[in-house]
């Protein structure tokens, strides 16, 4: 039909277009999205974070990142030294590999000569576990306890709780915040999105060092073995006249639950224990192998009623970066007990009582990064030798290094000075006050 | 008799003959040399291979080990750096200036020189005050042992295996100071006890020692034929000699000479024979590095204890329970505490005849002494031992030889020792808590203390 336009055929030409092409602009590429903007972009083949502001979460004193043994050890230390705290963590519970990762046992708080060198805030937390039911198997000198998680769970969140530290989990630490060389806080993930918390000092105490790589310190990363600890049930139930004395593997040792026993497993050495595909493929890997190993002690004479109570929700990485720090732990000096004049944390040894080496010492600079300011590392990351590893990541050294590392960064607070120049003296005497034994 | 007697004592008589001024003067040369070995078997001494210099001065270990050392168990082992002909290149240059004063002044060095015949003067003074006849050697009728060790040893040297080369007196004196640094514990008391038994024999019979038995003494001899021959002295040329004794000397060079080769022989058998297999120890001793092959070692090793004492670790200690009889008191390694360590080469700069080559560095790491090995019966990541988080011998290795196999069936970890790189340091040794201490406490007869990862030669 070709008639004249008329007037309302202009106007409503112009209005389609208009509306086409204000369709166009919220479907093309440029200009605001469905997401509003904040969704990640495909552009020229690459994948494109689009930059945007960070919402401020947080700000605090001290914020301690990470609350495994070493966290909790430093947020309750740097509390009750006078900084107001902050403490994240990515599960949903304290106590990390200990708990989490059904690591249970406080293997080497003891040394050469039978003393309990791990005091402190650590040995706070096991003198509330004695007092629970069922909380740890009653503790007899000389000898390393084993707790029970979920008691250490409750007990932990009683103790954040009544000091008065502010929590948020679920919360991933994933980036630092820095200026130059000086770190102001760091960045979280969570289902609440992407956030900030701002801090005076940081305590990274990931484990993974996760902040301190981000903020651009120095560090080497080992391979180390990965593994999956499980718990089983009803071995209280075994019928030991039908076993006959014959055991099967993987039995595992004792819990404060009567019949439930927690089975370690050391998995492959040289893992990359950073690298996604390879906690995917241990994960899936571990968790069938213990179900097999389970149903074969099941097959076992006399073991019938043994179950898989659980595996751990934390798959066993047990070390990856170690900070390059101001300071080392050095293999010589431990082996051989030399004292240090910087000591702040005093660690002990797992073996058979006659095998054991003499408590050793860590000295504070293992815990300052050489050049990146206002962040210290604790827990099994610190400044060592990789030969020292063993000993590094044990919880007892957790709990003394994550002390050691909450009383300096509240200090420096208080005191308005960098990690890097506060005073060791000072730092040892309010360790000492607070139960602290340094040698 | 007369003749030969009056010639090889003639050294005693221009003793007597030299005046007070010359006496003095030779008294101070003997004190220096003996304080300068002393302080240089005790380390004090800056230079690392100053303890080698003692024993090297020998002209008989000189000779000896400089004959045995082109053999084929050495040459197969100077694989980067020494030339064959000179295993031992900076304790032969030591001996050379010694060799080449002998020829020209035979007998100098007891005079000037050895700390043996200076320590032996006090003793000889107890005999000239007794009040005993005066028993000289001259009157004592003693056989020329000396000089048919000498020729016995050499001879064996020609074959590889100087035979008696341990009988030097530099080598015993330097021995006698095994209980001094790192208690050489039997071999210190071995050698000092030798010591004694030469000095207190000069209270009975003076010079017996030195002029009888001796073998560096009767080196000088032999090295001096030639320039007594060529020189014709009266009473030293072989015609004089037929005259005195007709038929004295050459027979019984021969004799000794055919003595040598049959002992040498009947070494050799020992040595590397089917007998010695069957009684051989448990492991076979591992020796430190640049050691002369497994058969010929004990034979050119002088048991001076120069390695033992120099090692920084401790960990080279004289055999007492060798497995064939020639290697009593030669240095094995064994890792108690401690392991050798990939930053030193001390042992071998020490040697003072090429038992142990002289080593660089660089040569010295890629030098193995022994390869490692897993006994998985005692290894902690065994599941009957328990399955424990253990790994410590991976990260021990200076040289990353040991790797773990983890096998996804069994879920089992196997330390695994990659033999290129392994050079059986012990570091791997000395880490491994896992041992046989239960099974040892447990058995009726004596067990060896094993470990899960051990070194074997």
């Amino acid at each position: 039909m070709s008639r004249k336009w008329t007037r309302r055929d202009v106007i409503g030409a112009l209005g389609a277009s208009g509306a086409m092409a204000g369709m166009g602009r919220v479907a093309g590429a440029a200009g605001p999205t469905a997401a509003g903007g904040s969704a990640a972009i495909i552009r020229d083949g690459k994948i494109v974070q689009p930059q945007r502001d960070l919402p401020l979460l947080h700000e605090t004193e001290v914020l301690v990142v990470g609350a495994g043994p070493a966290g909790v050890c430093a947020a309750l230390a740097a509390r009750r030294t006078g900084a107001q705290v902050t403490l994240v963590e990515r599960y949903g519970h304290f106590g990390g590999l200990w708990t989490g990762g059904l690591v249970l046992i406080v293997a080497g708080m003891h040394d050469n000569k039978g003393r309990q060198v791990i005091q402190g805030v650590g040995e706070e937390i096991m003198k509330r576990l004695d007092k629970l039911d069922r909380g740890v198997i009653p503790r007899r000198p000389n000898v390393d306890p084993t707790i029970d998680a979920e008691a250490a769970k409750y007990v932990m969140v009683e103790m954040i709780e009544e000091a008065g530290i502010d929590v948020v989990l679920h919360c991933w630490g994933v980036d630092a915040i820095v200026e130059g060389n000086t770190v102001r806080g760091a960045v979280f993930e969570s289902k609440s999105g992407r956030q900030a918390i701002l801090a005076k000092v940081v305590v990274d105490a990931s484990g993974d060092g996760d902040i301190f790589a981000a903020a651009g310190a120095e560090f080497n990363q080992i391979t180390f073995h990965i593994g999956l600890v499980c718990r089983i049930g009803n071995l209280d139930k075994v019928d030991q006249a039908k076993a006959a004395g014959k055991k099967p593997r993987g039995l595992g040792a004792r819990t404060p639950i009567e019949g439930v026993n927690w089975v370690n497993m050391a998995g492959p050495k040289e893992q990359n224990c950073l690298d996604v595909k390879t906690l995917s493929k241990l994960e899936m890997s571990h968790r069938k192998f213990i179900w097999n190993q389970v149903e074969a002690i099941r097959k076992t004479p006399g073991y019938e009623q043994v179950y898989l109570v659980e595996t751990a929700p934390q798959l066993g990485v047990r070390m990856s970066r170690m900070l390059d720090g101001v300071q080392k732990v050095m293999y010589d000096d431990v082996m051989s007990g030399k004292p240090l004049a910087d000591v702040v944390a005093v660690g002990g040894d797992w073996r058979k009582p006659e095998q054991r080496i003499a408590a050793w010492h860590i000295p504070y600079g293992a815990m300052v990064p050489k050049r990146v300011e206002n962040l210290l590392a604790t827990g099994r990351c610190v400044s060592g030798d990789p030969r020292l590893a063993d000993h590094l990541r044990i919880i007892p050294t957790c709990f003394v290094t994550g002390h050691a590392a909450g009383v300096a960064a509240a200090l420096c607070v208080l005191d308005n000075c960098p990690p890097r120049a506060a005073e060791v003296a000072k730092i040892q005497q309010i360790l000492r006050d607070q139960g602290a034994f340094l040698g | 008799m007369e003749a030969t007697n009056c010639e090889l004592d003639s050294e005693v008589t221009e003793s007597k003959r030299e005046g007070r001024k010359r006496r003095l003067f030779r008294l101070l040369v003997r004190c220096a040399f003996l304080s300068a070995m002393t302080a240089a078997l005790l380390g004090l001494a800056p230079w690392p291979w100053a303890p080698m210099v003692v024993p090297a001065l020998s002209p008989y270990i000189m000779v000896a080990a400089g004959l045995a050392g082109p053999t084929t168990e050495t040459a197969a082992l100077a694989g980067a750096g020494a030339p064959t002909w000179m295993p031992f290149s900076v304790a032969a240059l030591v001996g050379l200036p010694v060799l080449m004063l002998v020829l020209f002044r035979r007998r100098w060095f007891c005079r000037y020189a050895c700390p043996v015949g200076l320590l032996s003067e006090p003793f000889r003074r107890l005999h000239s005050l007794s009040r005993r006849e005066r028993v000289g050697v001259r009157g004592l009728k003693l056989p020329h042992l000396g000089r048919w060790i000498v020729l016995a040893t050499l001879s064996g040297a020609c074959l590889g295996y100087p035979l008696a080369i341990w009988l030097d007196p530099l080598a015993i004196f330097s021995g006698s100071f095994g209980l001094v640094r790192n208690a050489a514990g039997m071999a210190g008391w071995v050698a000092l006890s030798a010591l004694l038994l030469i000095l207190l024999s000069n209270v009975l019979w003076p010079h017996a020692w030195c002029l009888r038995v001796c073998p560096l003494g009767a080196t000088q001899e032999l090295l001096a034929l030639p320039q007594r021959l060529l020189q014709g002295r009266p009473g030293g040329t072989l015609a004089a000699a037929r005259e005195a004794s007709p038929d004295r000397l050459p027979r019984r060079s021969v004799l000794s000479f055919g003595a040598g080769l049959l002992a040498a022989g009947a070494g050799v058998r020992v040595a590397v024979g089917p007998w010695s297999r069957a009684h051989r120890a448990e492991r076979d001793a591992i020796r430190p590095p640049g050691a002369a092959g497994a058969g010929q070692f004990p034979w050119l090793c002088v048991r001076c204890g120069n390695c033992v004492r120099s090692c920084p670790e401790g960990i080279i200690h004289p055999d007492e329970r060798p497995a064939e009889p020639a290697g009593l008191l030669a240095p094995m390694i064994r890792f108690d505490k401690t392991y050798c360590r990939e930053t030193c080469r001390r042992c071998t700069e020490v040697c003072p005849s090429g038992a142990i080559r002289r080593l660089s560095l660089d040569e010295k790491r890629r030098t193995p002494i022994g390869l490692a090995e897993v006994d998985m019966s005692l290894c902690l990541l065994a599941p009957e031992n328990g399955e424990r988080e253990c790994g410590v011998c991976g990260p021990a290795c200076p040289y990353a030889a040991i790797r773990f196999e983890f096998d996804y069936d069994t879920y089992i970890s196997t330390p695994t020792v990659d033999a290129a790189k392994c050079t059986g340091c012990g570091a791997c040794e000395i880490a491994c808590p896992g041992t046989n201490d239960a099974q040892r406490s447990q058995s009726a007869r004596p067990i060896r203390l094993r470990r899960a990862v051990y070194v074997v030669a």
